[in-house]
């Protein structure tokens, strides 16, 4: 069986796995086939650990924070390898591993692992949904933060194209993110929103996208201006995903599952 | 005092369709043309969502770091500054959105249909119907707690502040179903219980996450006595009444058609070389 102590050797495989492909991207002009592989096996043998993992627990490993840093870690790798094969983006590769092992080390520092059980109010079909579209659109807006640091240091005017494309995915994705956790609240709570402290963070991280997008639309050329906003849209991001739990009267979400 | 309540059906629905008389005005006198050409621009939906998102903002701020802000007897509080729910400061700051958005969204309308845009027509649509329903709709839904027991069958719930309320139907609780762990953890938790209108008994359940619908309302597992498990002899229930349900879920449906079209993957910018031009 897999359970959490397993969680390093797997994690370090793929680690290795992701940096030979970043190395082998970056160095290489044309797509590297092999590069591809390899960060391909890496995410394949992450998903070995999380499915393994699902199954030692019982229950969608959703629940907590460590495990959502897990599904993070994932799709980020999973949304660097797609937008290399999508569109070459030389340096994505290193940059998605960069984070990805950033969140895996946390996750080993600090599991946060949790017993098996999931309360009542988790009991639904939007639970799976809901925080996988979330973590999908965390990935994609990660990366998306990463090239907005980059260009700032970097004029090449791609950047900011392909910038434009991981926040137009990152940001459809927690729409529907968003709007799945609204319909369960009112399947839950009887009402669609609540103003609950995660849900009015995530609806500022979700309209600070929101501006972003428009921004480009009517400054295409004030790239710097958009690129800053990119990077607090990604502070946001980020209170809303925990920060929220370390700011005055957290305990009256209702969002905490601990 | 203007409660909440003043702006309940009709009233909501006469002042939107007077945001919509004002901005075919605006459209249609050649005076007002000028106008028309900057509300209904992207800068000043761009100026529109910035000043929500900073209202929003302010407000959240406020609630994190000055817990007095609570108070009802709080200045900040009495004009909404310091709340989402009912706040005629909030309520302003969203009817302002809602007016550049309609204007813009009139304005792609008289635009050249394009397949690739038509995301962008569905997300405005689905925000303006969401906007409309949660910020003008507000005062048209009703919530009421009301506890139900084995023994009789309760027909008075109370409003928020305690104000009771006589339904139209009584309900009885027949039984309390739990689902366990091995811990001794609740699992699932269910409520089997009847309503009874007009001599007529409808038998019902509802469970955490799957409400039961008796006409109008919706009703919820709110809670029961954890220690007694199935030996329960009351629960509590919530019982919602909500008109623009079905406008929200519209709404939500036509911005998750949207999301999905955004998710779509645009053609790349590479170079005719592959990939980013080197640094």
């Amino acid at each position: 069986m897999i359970n959490w102590e397993n969680f390093i050797f797997f994690s370090v495989a793929s680690i290795i796995c992701w940096g030979i492909a970043s190395v082998l991207s970056a160095i290489t002009s044309k797509k590297s086939t092999i590069a591809i592989l390899l960060a391909l096996l890496g995410i394949s043998i992450y998903a070995t650990f999380i499915i393994g993992y699902w199954i030692f627990i019982d229950r969608p490993p959703l629940r907590t924070m460590g495990e959502t840093r897990l599904w993070f870690s994932f799709f980020l790798a999973a949304a660097g390898v797609l937008i290399y094969m999508l569109w070459h983006y030389r340096f994505i590769l290193s940059f998605t591993t960069l984070l990805s092992t950033l969140f895996i080390i946390i996750n080993i520092l600090k599991p946060e692992i949790h017993h098996k059980e999931l309360m009542p109010a988790l009991q639904s079909i939007w639970f799976i949904p809901h925080v996988v579209i979330y973590m999908i659109s965390y990935a994609f807006l990660g990366a998306s933060f990463l090239f907005a640091v980059y260009r700032l240091f970097n004029k090449n005017p791609y950047l900011s194209k392909a910038t434009d494309n991981l926040v137009s995915i990152g940001t459809g994705a927690f729409t529907l993110g968003m709007f799945m956790g609204s319909l369960w609240a009112k399947e839950a709570w009887g009402v669609f929103w609540d103003w609950d402290p995660k849900e009015t963070w995530a609806l500022m991280t979700w309209l600070f996208y929101l501006i972003y997008l428009l921004h480009r639309k009517i400054f295409p050329n004030a790239h710097t201006r958009a690129m800053v906003l990119l990077i607090v849209a990604f502070l946001f991001l980020l209170i809303c995903w925990f920060g929220v739990n370390y700011l005055p009267y957290p305990e009256k979400s209702l969002h905490l599952y601990n | 005092m203007v409660t909440s309540q003043f702006f309940a059906f009709p009233v909501n629905v006469i002042f939107l369709f007077s945001l919509l008389f004002i901005l075919f005005i605006v459209k249609n006198i050649p005076l007002l043309h000028p106008i028309w050409e900057k509300i209904s621009s992207s800068k000043w939906l761009f100026y529109a969502l910035s000043l929500f998102l900073g209202t929003i903002f302010m407000i959240q701020m406020m609630r994190t770091f000055c817990p007095d802000s609570f108070s009802s007897q709080n200045i900040f509080f009495k004009i909404g500054l310091s709340r989402f729910l009912s706040s005629p400061f909030l309520a302003v700051i969203a009817t302002c959105l809602l007016f550049t958005l309609m204007a813009h969204h009139a304005k792609q309308w008289t635009l050249k249909f394009s397949w690739k845009q038509l995301h962008l027509r569905l997300f405005e649509l689905g925000a303006i119907l969401i906007i409309i329903s949660l910020f003008w709709g507000a005062a048209d839904q009703h919530q009421y707690t009301i506890i139900i027991n084995k023994e009789t069958a309760s027909d008075i719930a109370y409003t928020d502040t305690q104000h009771p309320v006589r339904l139209p139907f009584s309900i009885q609780l027949n039984q309390i179903h739990v689902t366990k762990y091995e811990s001794g953890n609740a699992k699932q938790v269910e409520a089997k219980f009847h309503i009874t209108q007009n001599d007529k008994i409808y038998q019902t359940q509802c469970h955490v996450n799957a409400p039961a619908h008796f006409h109008d309302y919706d009703l919820y597992l709110q809670s029961y006595d954890t220690k007694n498990g199935e030996k329960n002899h009351y629960c509590v229930l919530m019982l919602v009444k909500d008109p623009w349900k079905k406008t929200t879920t519209t709404g939500i449906i036509f911005m998750m058609i949207a999301a999905l079209m955004m998710m779509i993957p645009v053609k790349s910018n590479v170079t005719k070389e592959g990939g980013v031009p080197h640094d």
